[in-house]
C-alpha cells in the first residue's frame, strides 16, 4: 500500500505520483467476471508453492550448516521467493516493472526483519526468517477478494447503507462503504442529499432524509 | 501547525492505535534493507532492474506492508520534507495499517492486490484521511473530489475508469460530510481528531472542530 509524497516545495495537495502494485489475480468473490490469469492446476500451484518454501528452507539449512555461505544463502533466497514465486502471483496483465516492484518492496519490508535477527542469532537464523516471511507474505493460502455482493446498483450512485454508513456504487455494482465506521460513530447519521450524495450530517441537517 | 515534537507524538498514538511501526529512511533497518537489495542486485541476474525501481522511489514512495511480525510503515524522504507532508503521509499510511488491523494481513493483501475497486476503495480513505488531516492544520479543503484522489490517477495504480469514479464517489461523500461539520466516518480520521484536541488543540485551524460536538 504505497502513498508518495509530492518533492518538497509542491502544493500540499496537488497530484501526487505513486507506485501501486498490480492486480495479483482479479478472482471476484462471487465468480462473476472472474479474470483468471493462469489456467494452472491448482495441484500444480501446490507443488509448486511446496518446492518454493522446501527450497529456501534447504538453503538455510544448508546455510545453518556451513555448507554455504550467509550471502549465497540470502541471494538464493530472494532469487526463489522474489525473482520465482513473487513473480508467479502477479497478473500478467499488470506491467512488469510494477509487477517486481511489488516484489521488490515486499522484500524491502521483510529484510528489516531479517537484519534485526542477524544482528542477534546470525545471517543463517536471519536467512530462515527471511525465507518464512517471504513464503508467508507472499502466499496467501487460498485468499480472494472480499468483495461485496453485486448489488445490481447504478455506477456512481450514493445511499446510506443499512449500518448508516455512506455507500457508493461500484463500476461491478456492488455497493462499497464511503468508510469504514457509521457516521453514528462521529456523532451524525446518514443522509441522502437531492443530488444523490450520501454523508453525515447531524439529524437537524438530515431532515426527512435523515435515517 | 505541528511542530516536530507533536508530528511525533500523533505518529506514537497512531502507531500503537494501528499496531503498526512507522520507519524513516534514516532508520538502521531500513538502510540495512537498502543494502541488502543492492546486494542482491549484483549477486541475480535480472534482478537489478526491480532494485533499481525499489530504491529510486524510495525516495518518494511511502509504503505499508504486513510482515510476520507486525505493519511496517516507511516513510520516504519527501515525507519528512515538511511537517505537514508528514502529518499527511503518516495519517494516510495509517489508515492501510488499521485496515490491515481489521481485515488481517493476507486478507489485506489479497483484496489489494488482487481487485482493483478494492484497492481503489481503501485508497480513497486513505486519501480522505490525509486531505481531513491537513484541513484540520491548515483550513485548506479542496473544492472537487478530484483533487482528494488525484494521486490515484496514476498509471502505476492500475486502475480503471470505473475504479476511479468509485474513489471520487468516496471522495465526494467525506468532502460532504466535512462540509456538514462532522469527521469523516474513517476510524483514522476520527483519532486524529480526538488526539488533536486533546494534545494541541490550538493547531485545529476550522473553528467547528475545536470542540467535539454530539459525539464526535
Amino acid at each position: 500500500m504505497p502513498d508518495t509524497t509530492p518533492p518538497p516545495g509542491a502544493a500540499a495537495d496537488a497530484a501526487r505520483p505513486s507506485l501501486a502494485p498490480p492486480d495479483l489475480a482479479a478472482v471476484q468473490a462471487d465468480g462473476a467476471a472472474a479474470l483468471r490469469p493462469h489456467a494452472t492446476p491448482t495441484s500444480v500451484q501446490l507443488v509448486d508453492r511446496i518446492g518454493d518454501v522446501v527450497a529456501v528452507i534447504v538453503f538455510g539449512l544448508l546455510c545453518n550448516g556451513g555448507k554455504i555461505s550467509g550471502e549465497l544463502c540470502v541471494f538464493a533466497v530472494g532469487a526463489v521467493l522474489g525473482v520465482g514465486t513473487g513473480l508467479r502471483q502477479i497478473n500478467p496483465r499488470a506491467t512488469s516493472s510494477t509487477g517486481v516492484g511489488v516484489v521488490g518492496l515486499a522484500l524491502l519490508a521483510l529484510a528489516p526483519l531479517a537484519a534485526a535477527v542477524a544482528r542477534s542469532r546470525g545471517l543463517a537464523t536471519a536467512t530462515l526468517a527471511l525465507a518464512l516471511g517471504g513464503a508467508v507474505a507472499l502466499t496467501p493460502p487460498g485468499c480472494a477478494p472480499r468483495l461485496p455482493p453485486v448489488a445490481g446498483c447504478a455506477p456512481t450512485a450514493q445511499r446510506c447503507g443499512p449500518s448508516g454508513t455512506p455507500e457508493v456504487c461500484s463500476a461491478s455494482q456492488r455497493w462499497e462503504p464511503a468508510g469504514d465506521l457509521p457516521c453514528a460513530a462521529v456523532g451524525a447519521v446518514c443522509v441522502e442529499s437531492d443530488g444523490g450524495l450520501a454523508h453525515c450530517a447531524a439529524a437537524r441537517d438530515g431532515g426527512a432524509d435523515a435515517e | 501547525m505541528l511542530n516536530d515534537a507533536r508530528i511525533k507524538g500523533l505518529t506514537a498514538h497512531l502507531e500503537a492505535h494501528c499496531q503498526c511501526t512507522v520507519a524513516t529512511p534514516d532508520d538502521g533497518p531500513v538502510a540495512v534493507a537498502a543494502a541488502l537489495l543492492r546486494a542482491l542486485a549484483a549477486a541475480v541476474p535480472g534482478s537489478a532492474p526491480v532494485v533499481d525501481g525499489v530504491l529510486s522511489h524510495a525516495a518518494r514512495v511511502s509504503v505499508t506492508v504486513p510482515t510476520p511480525l507486525g505493519t511496517l510503515v516507511v516513510l520516504s524522504t519527501a515525507a519528512l520534507a515538511t511537517p505537514l507532508t508528514r502529518a499527511r503521509t503518516v495519517v494516510h499510511e495509517a489508515v492501510h495499517a488499521w485496515q490491515i488491523v481489521q481485515l488481517g494481513g493476507p486478507q489485506t493483501a489479497v483484496d489489494y492486490l488482487g481487485s482493483g475497486e478494492l484497492r481503489a476503495l481503501r485508497e480513497a480513505h486513505a486519501c480522505v484521511a490525509a486531505a481531513w488531516v491537513e484541513y484540520l492544520l491548515t483550513g485548506h479543503l479542496p473544492e472537487e473530489a478530484d483533487a482528494v484522489v488525484a494521486s490515484l490517477g496514476s498509471h502505476l495504480y492500475h486502475l480503471d475508469e470505473g475504479e476511479r469514479a468509485l474513489a471520487r464517489g468516496v471522495a465526494a461523500s467525506s468532502l460532504a460530510t466535512i462540509r456538514a461539520g462532522h469527521c469523516p466516518p474513517i476510524e483514522v480520521c476520527r483519532v486524529v481528531l480526538a488526539w488533536l484536541r486533546a494534545e494541541a488543540p490550538e493547531t485545529i485551524v476550522p473553528e467547528r472542530f475545536h470542540v467535539a460536538d454530539g459525539g464526535q
